[in-house]
């Protein structure tokens, strides 16, 4: 209560100006402080923070904890600067910093308003896009390539920079930097039209987000926004949808076009590391860290069917081409083939292993199929490509100097291009799997 | 080794101590086999190679940004720069932050192979391991040797952790503070090396005077001077009629009768309590009671060795305590027993012993008071055990091999079988170990468990007496030198180190002849003194034996005790009539009160199987129960028979003080119980009002506790 009275001593001392945002001042600081306990996944003491709607909820039999105008009798103020160490929020930490504290207690005096369009819309959702800070002007040190894209007319390779998209011909030259991107980007895609390229990333444990740039490195939008990194990006075979996986749980599809969002799917219980569309476009499958790989219907959202055959988080997902059965890849080395049967009493849980390919070392980090071939790359050094019928091995490209965490599979021209944790980047003839070209992706 | 401003940080010897000595890789946190978050550590940092991948590469490298070091996962969550479960681990202007932040800078590198490594940490610390009021502190320092020859001060990297708070606190820097009067032990840890030193924290007493109290024995002096030391008194000799009791449920497991009380009271010789003990220790019941605690720890259970291996085990554990079967002859007999578990039914233990992990997890606790388990996955979390040593003791019993033979029930043991050990995370064969000689060479032709067993049964072995001495001690003092009984380590410091070491070295001088080191403890006055302490300051005394530690009697002696009080023997199916519960071969947990007072199932080696704490269950057993009310009233019983020979108020009462604590009503006591028996209803019978007296009488703590 002293720390209370304190505070309102300080109030005239640390009042705004300008009446204070929700969306662009108290959201963040909810979002930084409070979600991680108050979220959608936790919710300690039942109470959310996760959006405006939630904030406001009063819970059964209880006044809400924020009381529109009334900061002194709000429960939400009480607990932010009672002297009470148990009871203080944030727990296990110090307390909201003052000049916080101050912008809480304005926000809630001027009525607890909410300036954004969608009540219900998550935090990370209605924050205004940040700018992010400047990319380095020279790497010190290799970034690990976490992703690569061939553009459509596979002339220029997108790769993932320090908060920036680096872009490169296949001699190995830089052509251009596209910056105002989060920290680390994780997937990339372009638009058939190859004048858009989608980055997802984020920075890891605080910010997850898709961003849309024109080839030229204008920001065109902030598709999408989440807790933590977003792991995958994927268009659909028309590119009439957009597909995102991130470490906040979710897959959420978005209309490419106008960037609209279409679903959003919260079914894993941990990081959605990989989606896949069906070749008829009716499912998506994805591969999470909670050890299970899910094909759900597009149309509903429903779970169609999950498989639980790995013991490790799942890493890489793809349909094979009969649109039935999907390829997996784990963190043991292995890549399974599994299918779902047909449905008993209208359920489909029942996934079963068909296949197996193994010995891949151990972490297998990605599946891309196109046509009948498979492609793997993983932490042995290998880009490996198998018939998706027969899951016969047909070549192995050594990426040497470490563990191959991206790759990009241009069909048209044969080529391919994988990147390792040491920064490199080796372009290869996807038929004959021949190194053409070996650089260090580094400005 | 060059610091850490003139050279690179490294890996092994700088990051991963950090992680430790922040907690980060605890079994509670990042070290638990799931990790927190995704991210997982090796417990303790003893897979250094696991862990950089984690660090460096995991999930695309998400945690470390090599470009810009400050703006990684590794170092904002626990800088709490982003929210983290775990709290503020790493503040940003701390060395350990300014540690991991450099070793990214630098480029995330791994030690080179070659480079030297760590083999051992020394303490060191100014002044005596004694520290006394108004200033009880020291510094410790802590050295790290490589093998390079070079040592180096470490004390900023290393963990800190005090066995007991209550009495000593240990800072991040080392610095060592007393809280109160006590033994408190600091353990250090630098990578997998560990080292405990143990202090004596003396607050002094005002107006301390030591009453110059008598010593029988040497026990006596070694207690008496860690009391002296610590300015505790003595509490007074118990009287003869607590004595009495006491030596009884402790030797015997059970009540003196009336008439065994009344002959102690006669012998006018002024060693009457020394002859008693030897009387007392000659007895069948002894070895009986006695046997009965093996039976726990050699976990005697018809579910795992059957019925008849129960019977045949139980009876060569009585036969081996009727006779006093020297204790390291005991061991071996156990440790290398060979043939049919018929015939030789000490080769039973490798019956509920089923593999050479159990084996060796259960031969360490008992016989070298050590808990192994954890090794068996990583290195020991508090002690000196590598996940090296684990298996190298597996290797001694790996050959052990367990053939069924023609008859139900039985198992043929052999010493003499195949086959190696592998240490799962080197994929080494690991040679049989011997812990502080290493690992050693057995041929092909001779049994591995022979060899162990004679390193361990040799004289001067740093575990096999002393764990014994101490098992047999708190056996009748209610508590240990070392606490728990079965947690020997440099981290938990026994409370009187001359006093273990002296039983110990006894012992070993008698032959490791236990009746003699019994004899020798129940003599002490020590051992005699009364369960109340001196002064109500004294009471923190109890961990140096200052007074008795009284405890309630076990669910066996319980069961016995208000049999004989009530005079309505207790049948056991399938046992002889007149076996009694402190004589059971095996568990009897379908009998209510057993269970519910905690005899052991015996599904474990561990002395913790056997409840101390007071549960709820026991308050409505003893208030609620049937068993006790019936019987109290039991057609047979002693209450019915006096009321039938028409015996007077004043000698039932009499009697029944006398048979359940021993001594015969105070005044307040019989005059209480007058009034109680004056003021019943003339209508009702006499039976009922001392019933309820029984009653009364079996709830009181003098009676549950041993005192």
């Amino acid at each position: 209560m002293r720390t209370l009275l304190l505070s309102l001593g300080l109030l005239p001392l640390l009042a705004f100006a300008a009446p204070v945002s929700f969306k662009a001042q108290i959201a963040p600081i909810l979002r930084a402080q409070c979600q991680f306990c108050h979220g959608a996944e936790e919710a300690k003491g039942d109470y959310r923070v996760d959006s405006y709607a939630e904030v406001m909820q009063a819970l059964e039999d209880e006044p809400a904890r924020v009381l529109a105008a009334k900061p002194d009798a709000s429960l939400f103020v009480e607990l932010l600067t009672t002297a009470e160490a148990d009871e203080r929020m944030p727990q296990k930490a110090d307390p909201l910093p003052a000049t916080q504290i101050a912008l809480i207690r304005q926000w809630i005096a001027e009525g607890a308003k909410f300036d954004g369009t969608d009540p219900k819309a998550t935090l990370a959702e209605i924050i205004p896009a940040r700018q992010h800070a400047d990319a380095p002007a020279t790497y010190l040190r290799a970034l690990p390539i976490t992703a690569l894209a061939f553009s459509p007319d596979g002339q220029t390779i997108a790769v993932s920079g320090l908060r920036e998209i680096t872009l490169w011909n296949l001699e190995g030259k830089p052509i251009g930097r596209i910056p105002n991107m989060a920290q680390r980007t994780f997937a990339l895609a372009w638009l058939p039209d190859g004048q858009t390229l989608l980055a997802g990333g984020g920075i890891p444990g605080e910010l997850g987000e898709v961003r849309a740039f024109n080839r030229n490195g204008e920001l065109r939008a902030v598709v999408h926004q989440a807790n933590d990194v977003v792991l995958d990006v994927r268009l659909d075979a028309n590119a009439t949808r957009l597909a995102v996986a991130d470490a906040a749980n979710a897959i959420t599809i978005y209309n490419p076009k106008d960037f609209s969002r279409q679903r959003r799917i919260e079914n894993h219980s941990d990081w959605v590391m990989a989606v896949s569309f069906s070749p008829d476009n009716r499912y998506l499958a994805s591969a999470s860290r909670d050890r299970t790989a899910k094909i759900f219907d597009l149309k509903t959202g429903d779970v169609f069917s999950t498989y639980g055959g790995h013991k490790t988080p799942v890493q890489g997902v793809v349909f094979r081409p009969d649109g039935k059965t999907v390829f997996t890849a784990d963190r043991a080395g292995a890549i399974h083939l599994w299918e779902t049967p047909p449905d008993i009493d209208g359920k489909r849980f029942g996934a079963k292993k068909v296949g197996e390919i193994g010995g891949l070392g151990a972490d297998v980090f990605r599946l891309i199929r196109r046509g009948n071939e498979l492609l793997s790359h993983g932490s042995d050094g290998h880009a490996r490509f198998f018939e998706a019928s027969s899951r016969k091995a047909l070549r192995a490209m050594h990426h040497e100097g470490g563990w191959v965490m991206s790759a990009t599979w241009h069909t048209a021209t044969a080529r391919l291009a994988t990147g390792a944790h040491d920064g490199t980047i080796c372009v290869w003839d996807a038929k004959t799997g021949k190194l053409l070209k070996r650089f260090d992706a580094m400005p | 080794m060059a610091l850490a401003s003139e050279a690179a940080v490294s890996f092994r010897h700088e990051v991963l101590p950090v992680l430790t000595r922040q907690g980060c890789n605890a079994g509670t946190c990042h070290g638990s086999p799931s990790g927190k978050g995704g991210f997982v550590l090796s417990l303790f940092a003893f897979d250094a190679a696991a862990d950089h991948t984690v660090l460096t590469k995991d999930y695309r490298g998400r945690r470390i940004d090599p470009v810009d070091p400050d703006a990684s996962l590794l170092l904002r969550k626990p800088s709490t720069d982003i929210a983290h479960r775990g709290g503020l681990k790493l503040p940003k202007d701390s060395r350990e932050y300014r540690i991991l932040r450099q070793w990214i800078a630098e480029g995330c590198r791994m030690d080179e192979p070659a480079s030297p490594s760590c083999i051992g940490i020394v303490l060191q610390h100014e002044g005596p391991a004694v520290l006394r009021w108004p200033k009880p502190t020291t510094q410790i320092k802590v050295m790290a040797r490589f093998t390079d020859g070079t040592a180096r001060d470490v004390s900023h990297l290393a963990q800190f952790t005090s066995s007991d708070e209550a009495i000593a606190k240990v800072q991040p820097n080392g610095t060592v503070t007393g809280v109160r009067r006590g033994v408190a032990a600091v353990m250090v840890r630098y990578l997998e090396h560990v080292e405990a030193r143990a202090f004596t924290f003396v607050q002094p007493v005002a107006g301390y005077k030591w009453p110059d109290s008598p010593a029988a024995n040497y026990i006596d002096t070694h207690v008496h001077a860690k009391l002296r030391e610590l300015q505790f008194q003595p509490a007074d000799l118990s009287t003869a009629n607590v004595f009495v009791r006491r030596v009884y449920l402790d030797v015997l497991g059970r009540l003196p009768t009336p008439a065994e009380q009344r002959a102690f009271a006669a012998d006018p010789k002024p060693d009457k309590r020394a002859r008693l003990i030897d009387a007392l220790l000659r007895r069948p019941e002894h070895a009986l009671f006695w046997a009965q605690k093996w039976g726990d720890l050699l976990r005697l259970d018809p579910a795992q060795v059957s019925a008849s291996g129960t019977h045949k085990f139980h009876q060569w554990l009585v036969n081996a305590h009727a006779e006093n079967l020297p204790y390291d002859q005991f061991t071996r007999a156990l440790l290398t027993a060979n043939g049919s578990t018929f015939t030789e039914p000490p080769a039973n233990y490798y019956r509920t012993a089923k593999d050479p992990h159990d084996a060796l997890e259960t031969t360490a606790q008992l016989f070298m008071g050590s808990r192994l388990a954890c090794a068996k996955c990583h290195n020991h979390p508090f002690e000196r055990w590598t996940q090296d040593h684990y298996y190298g003791l597996a290797a001694v019993f790996q050959r052990v091999e367990r053939r069924t033979g023609p008859r139900k029930d039985e198992l043929f043991i052999s010493g003499l079988g195949t086959g190696e050990v592998t240490q799962p995370r080197t994929g080494q064969v690991m040679q049989p170990f011997l812990p502080g000689k290493g690992f050693v060479k057995v041929a092909d032709s001779a049994d591995r468990r022979a060899v162990f067993a004679n390193w361990l049964t040799t004289p001067g072995n740093p575990w096999f007496a002393r764990v014994e001495v101490n098992r047999i001690w708190a056996a009748v003092m209610g508590r240990g030198i070392v606490e728990p009984i079965d947690d020997f380590r440099d981290s938990n410091p026994p409370s009187n180190a001359p006093l273990l070491q002296a039983l110990a070295a006894d012992f070993e001088k008698h032959r490791y002849d236990r009746r003699h080191l019994l004899r020798t403890i129940l003599n002490s006055r020590t051992y005699q003194a009364s369960a109340q302490p001196a002064t109500q300051a004294d009471a923190e005394g109890a961990p140096f034996f200052g007074h008795y530690a009284a405890h309630r009697l076990n669910a066996e002696q319980l069961l016995d005790a208000i049999s004989d009080v009530t005079g309505v023997p207790e049948t056991f199916t399938g046992l002889p009539v007149g076996t009694r519960a402190t004589a059971l071969p095996g568990p009897y947990l379908k009998h209510p009160l057993l269970k519910t007072f905690g005899m052991p199932p015996r599904t474990t080696a561990c002395a913790c199987e056997r409840p101390t704490t007071p549960q709820l269950a026991h308050a409505l057993e003893l208030i609620n129960g049937n068993f006790i009310h019936d019987k109290i009233v039991h057609p047979k019983g002693r209450l019915q028979q006096w009321i039938a020979n028409q015996k007077t108020d004043e000698a039932m009462i009499n009697e029944l003080f006398t048979r359940a604590l021993c001594r015969p009503p105070t005044a307040k006591e019989a005059a209480t119980v007058r009034q109680f028996l004056k003021e019943r209803p003339a209508d009702t019978k006499r039976d009922r009002h001392f019933a309820d007296l029984f009653w009364a009488v079996l709830n009181m703590n003098e009676f549950l506790f041993q005192h």
